[in-house]
This record gives C-alpha cells, structure tokens and sequence, in this order.
C-alpha cells in the first residue's frame, strides 16, 4: 500500500535528532568546555578546558550528591535580554563583572562589553568560571527554564541573578528544589521570594519593591504635612508591592490612604481613572506609581480633570522623574521621589566615586540600558540600580568566599552562614541580611526641585532612610498575604527609620 | 406580482389517505424588500416526480433551500410527510427521508468515495456516544456504499479521496449521497450540470430506475432530462408559481412558453428576466 | 502500510528507553518539555486536521488546569489556597478544563475560519486578563511554589514517564477517533459542514465535543506542566505563549499528529541548543558585535521557523514527505485517502 512511508523516514528522523540532543547532553561537560573558551576566550589563567570538562562530570545530578563539595564556583549569571527590560542585559551582567573585577583579580575580556565574559577571577584559591549568562524576558516561566538550563546542564553550582519580580519568586522556589546551588537575587523586587518562599540558599542583598519606597510617606507627612493621600498604581505585581511600601510607611507615620485607584497596565486614557480619586481639596497628596510613557498620560489625565498640578501634593515611587516637567512644565516641583538600589548621581561620598571610577577603569565603554544600548561611560551603568544589584551580590559572594577561606563544602554551608551574618560595605551604603536572607537596605528620598541656574527641574535627594527592612514593622509577615492592590494593612507603627533619616544637604548626607 | 397565488392542489391527495409528502402552504421568502418566492402553494404525493422549472432568477434555488431547511420562509408552512418542518432546521430532513444534492458539488473532498457514502447514512441514522470509540466499520453501510458506487461507475474509486476525482465523477457521486440514504422524497437541485451525454443518459437512466414509492423534486436546466424523468412540472417566475401540469401540457402552454421556454418570440427570454 | 505504526512505535520504544542513557538534563528538562508540548500542541492538531479548527484558545485551557491545581493545592501565597492533595486536584481541574472546553467549544462552535480564530483568541485574550486582575483566583504574581505528589515531587524521571504516557494516551486516542464514525463525521465537518449538516449531523455539537475532548488533552498537559513547572502566572497564558503553540503546530506539520511533538522537539531545541552552536555569536563581527549572539538567539529561531514554513507548508513533517517523494518517486505519486473495507483492515 502507499500508506505514508515517509512516515518511516520521519520516524528516523526523529530518532536520530533525539540521538543528537541527549548525545550534546551527554556531552554537556565539553558544551561547557565550548561555551568556556567562548566566554573566556583568551584565558590566560592556566585553567584548562579539560580540567573544566572533568570537574563538571559528565552527570550533573552527581553535584547534589558531591560529597567532596565544589572545588570552583561556576558561576551563572541569570540576566533578562528580552522583554521590557531587555536593554538592561549589559547592566546586569557588567555589575556582575565588576564585582569580580574589583574583588577578585578577574579581567573582562572586551573593554567595550561585559557580555563576553571575564577570565582570571580567583578568591582564596577558588576559581570563579562563568558557565552561562541566562536570558530572560521578564516572565516567571522562562526563568524557571533559563535556570535549568544554567544549573542542569551548564552546571553551575552559584547564580547571580535574576533581574524581575516574578521571576524571583521563580528562581527562589527552583532553589528549594535545588540545596546544592547558592543562589544570590540580582536585582528583583518581589516580596514574596524572600518573606514567603524563604529558601535557605536564596540570598537578596537589595530591597523589595516595597522597600524602596520606605521613608516617602514619611517625609511627606512630617515635611509635607499630608494626612491623607489617594494612591494611583499599575494594577500588576510591582505596581502593587510599589504602592504598598508607600502606604505601609505613609500609615506608619500616622496618614490614612482613602482612595486606591488601579488602571490596567497599558492603558492610554488615563481620564476615567483619574476621575476616580478625590479632588485636590479632598486629599492632601497623591502617591503615583504610573510607569512608562503611561506617567506623562495619567497627569495630564489629572491635570485635566482636577485642575494645574501643585508639587507639593504630589508624590511618586521611582518612575516620577524630571521627565514629567518637559511635558507638563515646573509646577511639578516639590513632589518627592521613592528610591531604587543605588543613590541618585548627586549624592558624592568618597566610596562612591571609587566604584564608580573602578567601573570607567574596567571598561572603556558600556552599552547599557540607560544609554539605550549606545556605548557610553561605564559608570552611567554601574551607578544605576539595575547593574548595582548584581554587583552588590557579587560582591557579598566573594567577600564571603574571601572569609570563609574557599570553603565550598557541605553544599556551601560555611558560605551560606558568612552571607547571612556579613555586612556588606557597598559603596551606596551597607547592607545585612534579615532571618530571611532579605536585606536590610539603605534607601532615599528624592524631590523634583527647580535648578534657578538653569531653570530645569532636576532630582535632588532629600534624606536617606537607613536600614529599611523588610517587614516595615510588622505590617508584613509570612503571614499576611503579599501586596496586591490595597490589601497592606494601614496602621499606625513604629517604624525604624523614622526620625533616624540622614538628611541630605548639597549631595552630602549629613551622618 | 406573482401571477398564480392559488394553492394547486394534487389530484391524487384525497382526504383519508396518509399526508403529502412534501407541502408548501402559501410560502413566501423576502430578503429585505425583495421578494424571492411569492406566496407559493405545493402538494407533492408519495412516488410523484416533479420538475420545477423558471428562468434565472424565478426563485427556484430558494424554494429548493426552503424545503431542504437551509432558508427560512418569511411566510408559510412547510410540511413533511405531514410534520411542520418550517422551522426546523436542515439536519432534521434526513430522519424524515429527505435526502439532496447540490447544484455546486459539495462533497467531503478529504475523505474517501466510501467515507462519503458512509457519512451519508450515518448522518441519517445519527451519531451515538458508542460512535465515538467503535471502529467506523459498519457492514451494512459499506455493502451499500459499494452497491451505489457501482451503480454510479465508481465501484472502482471507493478508495480515492474525493477531492481527486473528476468532476463528471464528483456529479454521480452527489447523487449517490443523496441515492444511499434510501430517501423517501429526493431533492435534486440540477444534477445534469456539467455532466457529458454519456453521463446525462445514465444519469437519466438512475432516476427512472427509483423505486415506484420515491417521491422526486427536481430542478432541472436539461429539459430532456426532466420531461423524461418528471410526471409533473410546476413553473415559476418572479417567486411565483404560474404553471402546473404535465411535461406534455408545459410545452403546449403559451404563457409559460412566452415567459420561460421562450419560443414566442426572440423578446421572450428578456420579459422573463426583467 | 505499517509504516506509520511501526514508525511511531519505534519513537515510542526510543523514548521509554530515553532515560536509560539521556541526562537527566535532557531527559528531565527538555524531553519532558517536549512531551508536555507536543501533548497540547497535539489537540490543537487534532482540532485543526480532523475538524478543520484552528483554535487559540487550547493554551488557555492548559494554563486554566494550572491555575486551577495552583488554587486548590497551594496553602499560602495567591488564589484560593485550599490547600487540597495533588490528586484529587488534578481530577477537579480535569473537570473544570473539560467543562471550560465545552463552554468555550460550544460558543466558538458556529463560526468558522478566521472568525473561529479571532473568537478563539479573544478567549484566551480574557483568560489572561482575568488571572491577573481577578485576585481570588491568582493575580499577577501567579501561582508559586506549587508542589506536584509526592510520587513524582523530585523525581523527574518519573514524571518524565508520566508526561510520555499521557502522550501516548493521547496520540492513541486521536489516531483512534480518526478512524471512529465520530472521526469520520468531524472530518466531514472539516470539510463540508454545510453537506453534513444537510445529511442530518448537529455540526456545531460535533465541533463542540470535539473542542471539548481536545480541552481534556490541553487540561492534562496543563496539569502536568505546573507539577514540572511549579508556578504559573497570567503571562504564562499571553498572547505571546499562545501563538508559540500555534508555531509548535504550525512547523510540525499541522496535518500530522506525529507533527505536534516533532514540532515541539524543533521549538524547544532551538531554543536550548541553537544559542550554544559556536561561532554563531562572532557571525555578527561583521555587522555590529554581537549581533546574533545569544541574547538575539529569538532571532535566529524565528528565522529558522521562517525556513521550515518557507520551504514545507506542512511543516517539519512535509518536509520529510518531499525528502521521501524526492527519493522514491513512486511511492508518492497520488495521494490515497486511507479507507475501509468491510473486513475491517486499512487498505
């Protein structure tokens, strides 16, 4: 009969490509070895490809079971190079780098990008090899196959990263399923990866979303005399934990929040919503967490509808910058601005201008996510939340490697005690690690301010908020259920940071 | 508008002997301000072979597809074998015995000739949940999909999908959907199109061989084929029905000879179409 | 005329043994991918070949089975959290994915082509926006930390096997439709809806249950997936996952329900391996740095994906039609529908 017998060839097919496919898995070791010598090309460290091809085994669930412990650190570094923070791929990966760099001897292989890796980087005698660089695309989904990839079949015994909320919860509860990896947060805010998932070798060394909002709501009842504020916010995960840590620290202080109004993500009329919150005579202030170009669109949406805008009964988490002046002129001036990891560019202290520098040294020119990919000044990337996240967790790994003398034993336990308990000395401020693994942050207050000199708005950061920690005095616990629209619990708590804010004069924190 | 509006009655249908098999009472079809069939009346017996004839246009096709279900009537009754199927839709007619071809061949070109005949009595019988699992093998149904075939010359092709047959062959097989279901009243909508002589011969040939009971409505462009199967033939132009007799009456008729057949004059066929 | 059989059967064998020398890595991440797949890929195949639906809404049915396992298995985080045992969860969302599929068969079931499509979408398009913004169920931030039994909780192997067994479920199932007068009936529906509804069939209520025994499919894959998995969010379920499962169909061969899982194995290949094949990253030099290394490797996938489509509108499976036509001539000279013969056997 004529009955499909190409199907015989298909089926050939198909066994032969399986072939191939558990064959290159087979080999994943001398995948390895290739992706190596591409990734450290020109490594002149004397670590030899072979010697990479044996200790990766031929097996990698023998790692689980590796009872000598790792000999080197295979590092993986889990980055985002699609999606909406595509752009930031560089950051991530040059924050990772530069960790190395200034920590651990190591060498960048381009003077023009960090993405082609790094040789010679070596703490207390362990080798530090980069294995892979994971590309996500800002979905939880694709990181979870991102980090087998990185931790199955590229081996890596320690990831840095990733970058976004949810896929930091993703990552944190792979790392339950996985004790032998350590796994540092790079930059992603979500709260529940550590307040909930709390996996023992998940480490975050930068605050959550919530966080970085600590000290607005503050400073705006004490500086700006609000009592009442309307909260307007993305209605998707980090427009939620945003909000949430300006309502936590707002109600601590002794404000009430009578309004929540959420537009869907993407929305371009912004009028219906606006319409939603009270007049300006109603409320004291509003606390905007509008993102992208949707942040121009809702106040002109409120400008519309509510009549000029009045600086100073306004207020917004990281995504109100000078930029809305352009659009919307000066009347701006005097909101308050939440925090991200690092400091603004106008706060010099002497560490600072160190990493900063060490970055220019590191590098020639960086294609970074503020500079749109464009080369540009190493430390336009490096002084920018994004690529400061994973250096700061890079570098809590290696001063933490550096203590406990390289011992990676007993799947890094003498490791993972030295990164609960350490201090780290970063250069935008000091960060510890709570019962969690969550850190205890420094972060700030900034405010939209008019420069007479050149008669522009420009960001001027008012006070740091020392150590902000997770819990924001209880409002959060494992217990309670994670931030989703106006679900935080509005009550009056000591916090604290409060009272303890460092006022910030002329750039210089006033300690 | 309509020259004939009153009911024709079939002589043969007297009162105490069992329903007409097909009845049309007053049926009208208006699509928006045009009006496709005009108050149209209709009585068809069991075993009787009707041609229903009428210029483009007459409304033919769309009295055609009021009686097979696939057009609602605006106005009017249908009935078959005494149920009023006006409402009801088309996949209801074969449980009733109707069974139709189409003008524009509409065969299941993916599946086999005996797939097709198959479907056609399946659909008739209906599909049951143990259909589901069982094995689409069915001795009886695939003995007479082979009987239809090969009376239709495509004992040959049972295995060929249909979308590879000729078109002469995809016409008898038409038919054939429509002969394997056993019909009781069989609704042919021109099944001479596009067929060679030959094939109009043995098509011609398949129809005067129905069994005695089969009632026949036929629409038909090839005369001879109609005069030489149907009993009777109603004519209709402008949705209305204006003729109603014997094939040896609608040659002698002059009305309908001016209207359709046009042999009154070389203007004949331009009144029809106005 | 065994060679279909025999072809699968050969795959099938190859695949129970897999594990025996593949990695776990290949085994437990890519192959049980794969299979998951292929699983729902492969209802929208038999949609598509066998009644001529080409649905979008299959991967919202899948991703409903794991928002609905999340709901009831999950004891803290998002949604429901009733903390219920992974079994008899996965038998509610069986249910809840099938009824769903009825509902969603049974409202798509009088449109065709390209409105069934659009319909379809505007399906899937609701699915995610009401996990994200319905909190009670999920939100955003997804289901987390989702834990599959315990049979297969840290044995990937095992659930290797199971993802394998509910594709060989469900390739036999679908090759058994094909040839069930219920099968018979849906391809005439693919084919002439019209005639079949004139021969007496209920056209939409064939659409409808075969809508509805594809979402059982796409529900079991959807199961499995977050077991695998662990978490799902509303982007798990966008726009952008939904058409790759079209593209998984698309460059298997959309015809062929051997193509759903040959086009999920090209999918997740390229997207595992096609970033590690050296020198692809240099290519670049000569442009811009970089400019197909890894961090454009979607790039590359989609121009491969072009190729496939370019060269075999049916896919990956066509093209090794052509391949054997090209090479035996003959053999597929005409193209024969497979029929019946009252013994019983294929012919």
């Amino acid at each position: 009969m004529k009955m499909k017998a190409h199907r015989r060839l298909l089926a050939a097919f198909a066994v032969l490509a399986l072939l191939a496919g558990a064959c290159g898995s087979d080999d994943a070791a001398s995948t390895d070895a290739t992706t190596d010598t591409s990734v450290a090309a020109e490594d002149s460290s004397g670590e030899s490809v072979d010697e990479t091809a044996e200790e990766s085994g031929a097996e990698p669930a023998d790692d689980a079971g590796n009872a000598g412990g790792d000999t080197s650190i295979r590092l993986g570094i889990m980055g985002e190079c699609e999606g909406p923070f595509g752009g930031f791929h560089e950051d991530t990966v040059a924050g990772t780098t530069l960790a190395l760099i200034n920590g651990a001897g190591a060498t960048s292989t381009s003077a023009t990008t960090a993405l082609d890796g790094f040789s010679g980087a070596n703490v207390a005698g362990v080798d530090i090899e980069l294995v892979g660089i994971g590309c996500g695309d800002d979905t939880a989904d694709r990181a979870i196959q991102e980090i087998r990839t990185l931790v199955e079949q590229q081996n890596a015994n320690v990831v840095i990263g990733p970058l976004s909320g949810d896929e930091g919860i993703a990552i944190a509860n792979y790392a339950l399923d996985h004790p032998e990896v350590t796994f540092i947060n790079g930059i992603a805010g979500a709260q529940d990866a550590t307040l909930h998932v709390q996996a023992p070798n998940f480490f975050r060394f930068n605050g959550d979303g919530a966080q970085w909002n600590a000290g607005v709501g503050d400073v705006a009842f004490r500086e700006g005399g609000w009592r009442t504020a309307a909260v307007i916010a993305d209605d998707y995960g980090f427009g939620w934990t945003s909000s949430a840590g300006f309502v936590a620290d707002f109600c601590a202080a002794g404000g009430d929040v009578v309004s929540y109004v959420y537009p869907p993500l993407g929305t371009t009329d912004y009028s219906s919503f606006v319409q939603q919150l009270p007049d300006p005579d109603e409320v004291d202030g509003y606390f905007w967490v509008v993102g992208g170009t949707g942040t121009n669109a809702a106040l002109e949406a409120f400008v519309n509808a509510k009549g000029d805008l009045d600086g100073s009964q306004h207020a917004g988490n990281l995504f109100f910058n000078p930029g809305i002046a352009a659009a919307l002129g000066n009347d701006i001036a005097g909101a308050y601005v939440g925090g991200f990891a690092s400091l603004p560019g106008d706060i010099v202290t002497p560490e600072i201008s160190a990493y900063l520098d060490s970055a220019d040294a590191a590098w020639e020119s960086l294609g970074g996510g503020l500079s749109g990919g464009e080369a540009d000044s190493p430390s336009v990337a490096l002084g920018f939340g994004f690529a400061y996240g994973y250096y700061v967790g890079t570098l809590a790994l290696v001063e933490a490697l550096d203590a406990v003398g390289g011992d990676l034993s007993d799947n890094h336990s003498a490791l993972r005690a030295e990164l609960s308990s350490m201090t780290v000395e970063a250069p935008y401020g000091s960060v510890s690690l709570d019962a969690n693994r969550q850190g205890i942050v420094d972060t700030f207050v900034a405010q939209l301010v008019l420069d007479e000199a050149s008669g522009e708005i420009v960001q001027q950061t008012v006070a740091i908020v020392p150590q902000v920690d997770q819990t924001f005095g209880g409002t959060y616990s494992a217990d309670t259920a994670p931030p989703e629209r106006d679900n935080t619990d509005c009550a009056e708590r000591s916090l604290p940071w409060h009272g303890n804010t460092i006022p910030v004069v002329d750039g210089v924190p006033q300690r | 508008m309509a020259i004939d509006t009153e009911t024709l009655r079939d002589h043969g249908a007297g009162s105490g002997t069992p329903p007409a098999v097909l009845e049309l009472d007053g049926v009208s079809v208006q699509f928006g301000g045009l009006v496709v069939v005009s108050a149209v009346g209709l009585e068809l017996g069991r075993g009787e072979r009707l041609a229903l004839l009428g210029p483009n246009g007459a409304g033919k096709t769309t009295m055609f597809n009021v009686i097979a279900g696939d057009v609602r009537p605006t106005r009017g009754r249908v009935r078959i074998r005494g149920v009023d199927c006006t409402e009801l839709p088309s996949r209801v007619r074969p449980g009733l015995g109707v069974a139709r071809t189409y003008q524009r061949t509409r065969l299941m070109a993916g599946l086999s000739v005996q797939d097709n005949l198959y479907l056609a009595q399946l659909g008739k019988s209906g599909v049951r949940h143990r259909s589901l699992v069982r094995r689409a093998i069915d001795g009886e149904r695939r003995d007479r999909a082979q009987a239809i075939a090969e009376r239709l010359a495509l004992g040959h092709e049972l295995g060929t999908a249909v979308g590879e047959l000729s078109h002469g062959q995809q016409r008898q097989l038409e038919i054939g959907m429509a002969l394997v279901t056993e019909p009781d009243l069989l609704l042919l909508d021109e099944p001479a199109s596009g067929l060679s002589r030959g094939e109009r011969e043995r098509l011609t040939e398949t129809l005067l061989e129905l069994p005695a009971d089969v009632t026949l409505l036929l629409i038909e462009h090839d005369m001879e084929v109609a005069m030489a199967v149907a009993d009777r033939v109603v004519v209709l132009a402008q949705g209305g029905l204006i003729f109603n007799g014997t094939p040896s009456e609608v040659r002698s008729d002059p009305l309908v000879q001016e209207i359709y057949l046009g042999r009154s004059g070389g203007d004949g066929r331009a009144t029809a179409g106005s | 005329m065994r060679a279909r059989e025999g072809a699968v059967l050969l795959v099938g064998l190859f695949l129970v043994a897999l594990p025996l020398f593949g990695t776990d890595f290949f085994v437990g991440s890519i192959m049980t991918r794969v299979l998951m797949l292929g699983l729902v890929a492969s209802s929208l195949v038999f949609l598509s070949s066998q009644g001529g639906m080409v649905s979008l809404a299959n991967w919202l049915v899948f991703g409903v089975a794991g928002f609905a396992v999340g709901n009831m298995v999950a004891t803290s985080g998002r949604g429901l959290k009733l903390g219920w045992a992974p079994w008899p969860s996965m038998v509610v969302a069986l249910v809840i994915c099938t009824a769903l599929a009825w509902v969603i068969g049974s409202l798509s079931a009088k449109t065709t082509e390209i409105y069934f499509l659009m319909l379809t979408l505007t399906f899937a398009v609701i699915g995610f926006f009401f996990f994200g913004q319905v909190t009670t169920f999920s939100g955003f931030g997804g289901m987390t930390g989702i834990d599959p039994p315990a049979f297969f909780d840290d044995h990937p192997i095992r659930l290797y096997y199971g993802a394998l067994a509910c594709s060989a479920l469900a390739y036999l199932s679908f090759r058994a439709i094909e040839r069930s007068p219920f099968g018979l009936a849906l391809q005439g529906v693919r084919d002439e809806p019209i005639r079949m509804a004139s021969l007496g069939f209920d056209v939409p209520r064939l659409r409808t249950f075969a809508f509805t025994f594809a979402g059982f499919f796409a529900g079991l894959a959807g199961v499995l997936n977050i077991w695998w998995n662990g978490q799902i969010d509303p982007t798990s379920i966008g726009i952008g996952p939904t058409l790759d499962l079209l593209i998984i169909a698309v460059i298997g061969g959309i015809m062929h329900l051997e193509g759903a899982w040959l086009g999920a194995f090209i999918f997740v290949g390229a997207n595992v391996y096609l970033r590690e094949i050296p020198g692809l990253g240099s290519i670049g030099g000569f442009v811009q740095e970089r400019v197909l290394a890894q961090e454009r490797f979607n790039t590359v996938i989609g121009l491969l994906l072009l190729l496939i489509m370019v060269a075999s509108p049916d896919g990956a499976s066509g093209v090794l039609a052509r391949i054997h036509s090209a090479i035996r001539p003959n053999a597929s000279a005409k193209r024969r529908a497979i029929t019946i013969d009252p013994t019983g056997g294929y012919k």
